[in-house]
């Protein structure tokens, strides 16, 4: 692990479809971080975004001056650093691109667009830091446009998964009154339920948690409704539910002292809340303020151990900032304006196969079913990548890596389909009427002893593929310090 | 498994645009090579081959988000609601493979351990067995097993049926258009109005 000296400060900025946040702090030598300043404002870049696909002109407007005035800021607390994200409004939107390009050349702050596992990661390492973590939780990070959901075990994340549902996004589908109906209200919630069944998130089922950690605004501001933050349950959150349905935006606003954009989203919020504590049935629920901006800090001061991708920028006027020309590390996407074909299929190939290596840990672990299925989809889209760049690099500097790719899905396969099996022969077993279960069982057993010899065959194939020389391979080829390459980041086609 | 066709004509030097419309339109025309097997029901492995064709399509187009806009998550989401539904008409086909198995094994451990008690019964024992084995007990694994089949089979029908009300819907609304629309290079604009252009 790198680090910092303990005077280094950084920022971390968080930009998300409802507001802007900056965290201020520096190392606290004990593997923490003590916070120097903050700030928020509520931009609302996702306003429109799900009827346009666009963001809006003029919330990019808004979010350039505060990306301005965030810099200035941090600048002024000594920070050397400056890290930022950009989560689901600016992934989404066709003109994200766009809004980065003109953040970097008008603010000089570079910044990355996390995909939603990214955005879990980062978020749990900032909580991990600050809070305990022991036995089975789940997190929910409630943004504008999406809810990132993250099961752990005793400090260790076992899976993650972003749904698309935010606050802001369910204000603008179902909430027109102010104050909120009562029926508005419910349909958030059963938008909100009907997402977490469709997609059956973290494998996990009802009553399985010990505990819901509700981090980011939703929670915290969710916590100045209710009597005693230490003990909410799901009776309490539903009853703050209900409250919402009686305040303006504007009493709101006043009530809790946020402003009133703000105000105005959190109704859909909570909403999420109930729905996911409805599903959940935890012990208890709690509200965390330790989030990604702690995670991005975490990152920055103390090391890469996140997303090994990531690389955060120094401070510089924005008038003596370059756009950054190898700065393809830093998005989730080809870009026409990278360059080349090769180069831009280069970094993505690379991004993609960090990707898969940081899904591998936990298909390995093997508490969820999901961990084995999210293997196989990134080694797929990656499979997808390096099957149309293939001719734009030499074969044999390329092959054995495709190669590789393939083995994975493959090596996956047999495990992700019995998984699927038993799921629904489980489901189809409760359902049936008694004399159709010594049928069922049979099957099951049977299934159940192949998925044993395939999980041990896979597992056996990824910690060999962990353990020899794919990571140093990996980093040879698509890493930041290349040295098989001839300086320009093009392989020399007899790197292997 | 059929395999990817090829992208022959990649230019690794060329604007990255350039080469996703190369390598879009030659996925485009592997996936819609299989609309033939779309009326067949029957033809479960070029379906499943349909399927992964259409998850290349799809891949391409996410691959390229970027360069296609707008208009590229408009084929996104058709392309995957497509191989959702071959998805979960391939599931079928896999359970009922699996169950049609497990239960022509039971069949034969069953037809075997009656032969086996057979040639080891008294004479006064065979009417028994001969009732036991035309007369399952209720707890004959058999009877979930066949159950469990002929579940797998209505829900293929419905999951046939869905597709297929997807393609039509779609193929109504134009989707091959729109997908080559999105391969095809812009042309540049003409000078002048297209209506002095016919007159001259």
């Amino acid at each position: 692990m790198t680090s910092h000296s303990p005077q280094t400060v950084a920022a971390a900025i968080d930009i998300g479809s409802n507001s802007i946040k900056m965290t201020i702090g520096r190392a606290n030598g004990a593997g923490g971080i003590d916070q120097v300043d903050w700030a928020s404002e509520v931009v609302r870049l996702g306003l429109g975004l799900d009827r346009t696909g666009v963001l809006d002109e003029e919330r990019i407007e808004t979010a350039i001056a505060t990306l301005t005035r965030f810099a200035a800021q941090a600048r002024e607390q000594g920070a050397t650093r400056v890290v930022a994200v950009a989560t689901e409004a600016t992934r989404a939107a066709a003109n994200g691109a766009t809004f980065l390009d003109r953040a970097r050349r008008e603010t000089g702050i570079d910044v990355r667009v996390v995909d939603g596992q990214a955005e879990a990661e980062l978020t749990f390492r900032g909580l991990a830091a600050e809070t305990d973590l022991t036995g089975s939780v789940v997190v929910a990070d409630i943004g504008g446009g999406s809810t990132e959901l993250i099961a752990a075990r005793d400090g260790v994340m076992t899976s993650a998964r972003s749904l698309a549902l935010g606050s802001g996004r369910l204000t603008e589908r179902f909430v027109v009154s102010d104050p909120p109906r009562p029926d508005e209200l419910a349909a958030c919630e059963a938008e909100s339920s009907a997402a977490i069944r469709a997609t059956r998130p973290l494998g996990q089922s009802t009553g399985t948690a010990d505990r819901l950690i509700v981090v980011g605004g939703t929670g915290e501001f969710m916590a100045r409704l209710l009597p005693d933050e230490q003990h909410i349950e799901l009776q309490g959150v539903c009853l703050v539910l209900a409250k919402l349905a009686t305040l303006s935006a504007a009493e709101l606003a006043d009530e809790i002292e946020i402003p009133q954009a703000r105000a105005r989203v959190l109704p859909a919020g909570v909403a999420i809340v109930a729905a996911i504590a409805s599903w959940l049935h935890p012990n208890r629920i709690e509200i965390s303020r330790s989030g990604i901006r702690t995670g991005l800090l975490l990152e920055a001061l103390y090391g890469d151990g996140v997303s090994p991708g990531h690389r955060s920028e120094e401070i510089t006027g924005a008038a003596e900032k370059q756009p950054r020309k190898d700065g393809v590390a830093a998005k989730t996407q080809p870009d026409a304006s990278d360059g080349s074909f090769r180069e831009t299929m280069r970094a993505l190939i690379g991004e993609r196969w960090r990707t898969v290596l940081a899904a591998i840990p936990i298909a390995l672990v093997g508490v969820d079913i999901e961990g084995v299925h999210d293997v196989r989809v990134a080694s797929r889209r990656l499979r997808a990548a390096m099957d149309v760049a293939a001719p734009a690099f030499p074969g044999k500097w390329y092959r054995p890596l495709h190669r590789t790719a393939k083995e994975i899905t493959g090596a996956l396969g047999e495990v992700r389909d019995r998984d699927v099996l038993l799921d629904a022969l489980l489901a189809e077993r409760s359902a049936a009427p008694t004399a159709e279960r010594p049928g069922i069982d049979r099957l099951i057993e049977r299934i159940e002893r192949e998925r044993a010899a395939a999980r041990e065959e896979m597992e056996r194939y990824l910690h060999q593929l962990l353990d020899g020389s794919l990571p140093s391979e990996l980093e040879r080829r698509f890493g930041t310090t290349d040295a098989a390459t001839n300086g320009s980041g093009t392989p020399t086609g007899n790197a292997l | 498994m059929s395999r990817a066709w090829p992208v022959d004509d990649v230019d690794p030097e060329a604007p990255v645009i350039d080469n996703a419309r190369r390598v879009l339109a030659v996925r485009i025309a592997e996936f819609y090579s299989f609309e033939p097997v779309v009326a067949h029901p029957e033809l479960s492995v070029a379906l499943h081959d349909m399927r992964i064709s259409a998850k290349r399509l799809r891949y391409t187009l996410e691959l390229f988000r970027p360069q296609f806009g707008k208009a590229g998550e408009r084929q996104i989401e058709r392309v995957k609601a497509i191989q959702e539904a071959l998805g979960s008409l391939h599931d079928h086909d896999v359970r009922i493979g699996i169950i049609g198995d497990e239960l022509s094994q039971l069949m034969v451990e069953q037809s075997r351990r009656m032969r086996s008690e057979i040639a080891d019964a008294a004479p006064e024992e065979l009417a028994g067995i001969a009732a036991a084995a035309l007369r399952p007990p209720p707890d004959d694994p058999r009877r979930g097993l066949i159950a469990l089949l002929g579940r797998e089979h209505a829900g293929r029908r419905m999951a046939y049926a869905r597709f297929r009300e997807l393609w039509d819907a779609y193929a109504g609304d134009g989707m091959r258009r729109d997908l080559v629309a999105l391969s095809v290079s812009p042309l540049p604009a003409r000078r002048g109005n297209a209506r002095s252009a016919t007159a001259a």
